[in-house]
């Protein structure tokens, strides 16, 4: 048995009983992926949007295909056509709400309602669609979670925050005042955070306890708390960031300037406009520094506890990925694709690709080669691309 | 000629169990031989994989089953033997000069749409938008305004009326069929020396703009401020409101849709720049359009070019030559670029 370093013992299984480790590799490359993203582009724009369904199957094949496991890839079936008519009504559902909104502000509302009341079976759908078209080796994926269930794992954290949003906003709006705005905002923004580890993990549970590769069922074994320790470590480095990146500039003044002229800088800040317009962009710079600092952190933590708590049948998943890692992988993205104007896009996503794939390897217990393969079914497009347009990040 | 054969591992889709076979092409006709089967499919039952350098070649076989082959080089050689043609996307994407050029014609298009398209189709469907729509928009900004930022006229009621009629008679003289009751006076206790067009047919003007117009030296009553007006009501006639909200959107959604991925300031940023970029366009109309009115009313232009500078329409005039970069960021042209297009429009 090899020894895991790193990763902590399986809910259910002795840590011992890893199997043979068998790596995920990704074989795709950024210039070849330019080209296809490219040419996507120039035909999407030709057709005024019609050829990206035709597209998103192209990209998703050349992601799936490239990426092997146990000398096979993964593939991707999905019918552009059905991608197409998908994405037809997610836009006109979108379009609805943008003339609500011009029109009827309270009819917008009630559309929020109605699409934060909805979001159950978006994801229910688009999970479902998701996994019947993918395969590895001819067998499909599957997803067996059911709306019922769907609405009992996500509603109780989404009304929770409904109702703690609606009563900030109702507080604001009793009393007026900035300072009791400030108060009630910060309430809000507390209520959200401290719901949506909580969300977070209701939705992971709902995707990892529920899909299957033909007749391997997938089991989830973290636990809220798991979720809440990633979500307050992540906040408390932040912090950390923020408070250090500002003693840093301070010192950095005094060392500079001398005591008297810090002193002087702050005894100035409230007075000066352009003083606290100097504050605020050092605020701002410093947040901004944080989130580049902690999302890296955030996701490298969130994938390794998400993979290392998820098995297939016998088999178990080991994600090692490294903050630093990728910090620096983003971060470089980042700074091109934003030199590049978005011309190394393709290739970031590469990269990053890249990167999160190979850290994940499975311990196998057992022959690959015995997978039984279950029923098929037809599902339609409209609840992935609800989530698509919406930015719903349902992961992989 | 014996038909190129090539080889992969078939899977049947009801377990994950590889089989070693070999495949050719006989015509459009698949034929995979394993050791203890042979399978056919005709054209219409099979789809074959892109030709790409990297990723593997999975061919797909109508009812479930599959074929991962070894190599994809082979496989097309044999597809081409059998009349097999690649799809155009697929053909671009494999030489950079084809890549290059889907990317010398997508910034192409990209400008053509911008530049061109979404102005057009702007103009096109801006009319076409019910009026009640309109109203109600104007409606709401007049709200918005009336709760703090102005507040009822204090010119006298004979002084509303003189301008009323002044204006309905330049408009008049310039061939415009134009309804009563368009005008609309506010005090800009928030907003200024200030006038604009709102959607739905009405302009509105401060009292602070009618006597900062009074200021000015004119040959005729009211010259200065019937030029604001005829700006504005360039505004209207051409929906310009609803044009840019028309074109804004549709610029947001081409952003959002393009550089979405990156976050939301690569899309923001290019929509705002974009947006000043048609406010800019459709101010320029604008001043033509009250050009040509002067001249039809037998006005001057004068007095509204005396006005622009009066109010501070001049930022970035302090620059020094050649740095006009803020012209990208101001949502009404240069002020020098202005009053040559208004006299030579006049002319």
């Amino acid at each position: 048995m090899e020894r895991l370093p790193g990763v902590p013992p399986t809910g259910g299984a002795p840590p011992g009983a890893g199997g043979r480790l068998r790596p995920i590799v990704f074989t795709g490359s950024g210039g070849e992926y330019f080209r296809i993203w490219i040419v996507n582009l120039f035909l999407s724009i030709l057709s005024l949007g019609v050829y990206s369904a035709w597209a998103k199957v192209r990209r998703q094949r050349y992601f799936h295909r490239n990426t092997r496991f146990a000398g096979s890839a993964f593939d991707y079936h999905a019918r552009p056509a059905a991608i197409l008519v998908g994405r037809i009504f997610a836009i006109a559902g979108l379009a609805a709400f943008v003339v609500a909104v011009e029109l009827q502000p309270l009819a917008a509302l009630g559309l929020l309602v109605a699409w934060l009341l909805g979001l159950p079976w978006i994801v229910h759908r688009a999970l479902r669609f998701r996994h019947a078209n993918t395969s590895w080796r001819g067998i499909r994926f599957g997803f067996l979670g059911t709306v019922g269930e769907a609405y009992r794992a996500l509603m109780m954290p989404v009304v929770a925050w409904m109702l703690v949003v609606a009563a900030a906003v109702g507080l604001a709006w009793r009393y007026g005042s900035d300072a009791a705005l400030g108060l009630v905002l910060l309430a809000a923004a507390a209520g959200t955070y401290a719901l949506l580890p909580l969300l977070h993990y209701r939705l992971r549970r709902y995707h990892h306890d529920n899909a299957c590769l033909g007749m391997l069922p997938t089991r989830f074994s973290a636990t809220a708390g798991m979720f809440y320790g990633v979500y307050l470590r992540s906040l408390a480095l932040g912090i950390a960031l923020v408070v250090g990146f500002l003693a840093l500039l301070v010192g950095t003044m005094v060392a500079i300037g001398g005591v008297s002229t810090a002193i002087e800088v702050a005894a100035t800040a409230p007075g000066g406009a352009p003083a606290v317009a100097g504050l605020g962009i050092l605020a701002g710079a410093a947040s901004w520094f944080a989130w580049m600092m902690v999302r890296p952190y955030f996701l490298a933590r969130m994938q390794n506890l998400v993979w290392n708590r998820t098995r297939i049948g016998p088999h178990r998943f080991v994600s090692r990925v490294r903050m630093r890692r990728l910090w620096a992988i983003r971060m470089s993205n980042f700074l091109l694709v934003l030199a590049t104007l978005g011309l190394f896009l393709p290739f970031a996503k590469v990269r990053l690709a890249r990167y999160r794939l190979q850290s994940v390897e499975v311990a196998v217990l057992g022959d690959l080669d015995r997978i039984e393969g279950g029923e098929r079914e037809r599902v339609s497009a409209f609840g992935e691309e609800a989530a698509d347009l919406f930015d719903l990040d349902i992961g992989i | 000629m014996t038909p190129t054969v090539f080889f992969g591992r078939y899977f049947d889709g009801r377990t994950s169990t590889p089989v070693p076979v070999a495949m050719r092409f006989e015509s459009d006709v698949l034929v995979v031989v394993a050791p203890d089967f042979e399978r056919r499919a005709a054209r219409k039952h099979y789809r074959l994989p892109e030709r790409t350098e990297h990723g593997q070649p999975i061919i797909h076989l109508r009812g479930g089953g599959q074929v991962e082959a070894d190599d994809v080089g082979a496989l097309w050689r044999a597809a081409r033997e059998g009349g097999q043609r690649e799809s155009f996307a697929s053909v671009m994407s494999q030489r950079w000069s084809l890549a290059l050029l889907a990317l010398a014609l997508t910034l192409a298009s990209l400008y053509a749409g911008y530049r061109w398209v979404l102005p057009g189709a702007a103009s096109l469907v801006a009319p076409l938008v019910p009026s009640a729509i309109e109203r109600s928009l104007g409606q709401e900004a007049i709200d918005w305004l009336d709760d703090g930022l102005t507040a009822p006229s204090r010119l006298p009621q004979d002084r509303r009326d003189e301008i009323e009629a002044r204006f309905a008679r330049m408009l008049e003289r310039a061939g415009e069929d134009a309804a009563p009751g368009i005008l609309l006076f506010r005090s800009g206790t928030g907003i200024g020396a200030n006038a604009f067009a709102l959607p739905g047919g009405r302009i509105l003007v401060t009292d602070e703009l009618v006597e900062e117009a009074a200021r000015v030296a004119s040959a005729a009553p009211d010259e200065a401020l019937l030029g604001v007006l005829a700006h504005e009501y360039g505004h209207m006639r051409e929906h310009h409101l609803m044009r840019r909200l028309l074109k804004v959107s549709a610029l947001a959604v081409a952003a959002s849709a393009l550089w979405g991925d990156i976050g939301t300031v690569a899309a923001v940023v290019p929509t705002v720049l974009g947006g000043l970029d048609y406010t800019r366009e459709l101010e320029r109309d604008a001043d033509r359009e009250a050009a040509r009115i002067l001249a039809a009313a037998d006005l001057s232009v004068e007095p509204l070019i005396t006005l622009f500078g009066m109010l501070g329409d001049d930022v970035g005039a302090g620059l020094p030559a050649g740095s006009d970069w803020k012209r990208y960021l101001r949502t009404h042209p240069m002020t020098g670029e202005r009053i040559e297009l208004l006299r030579a429009a006049g002319r």
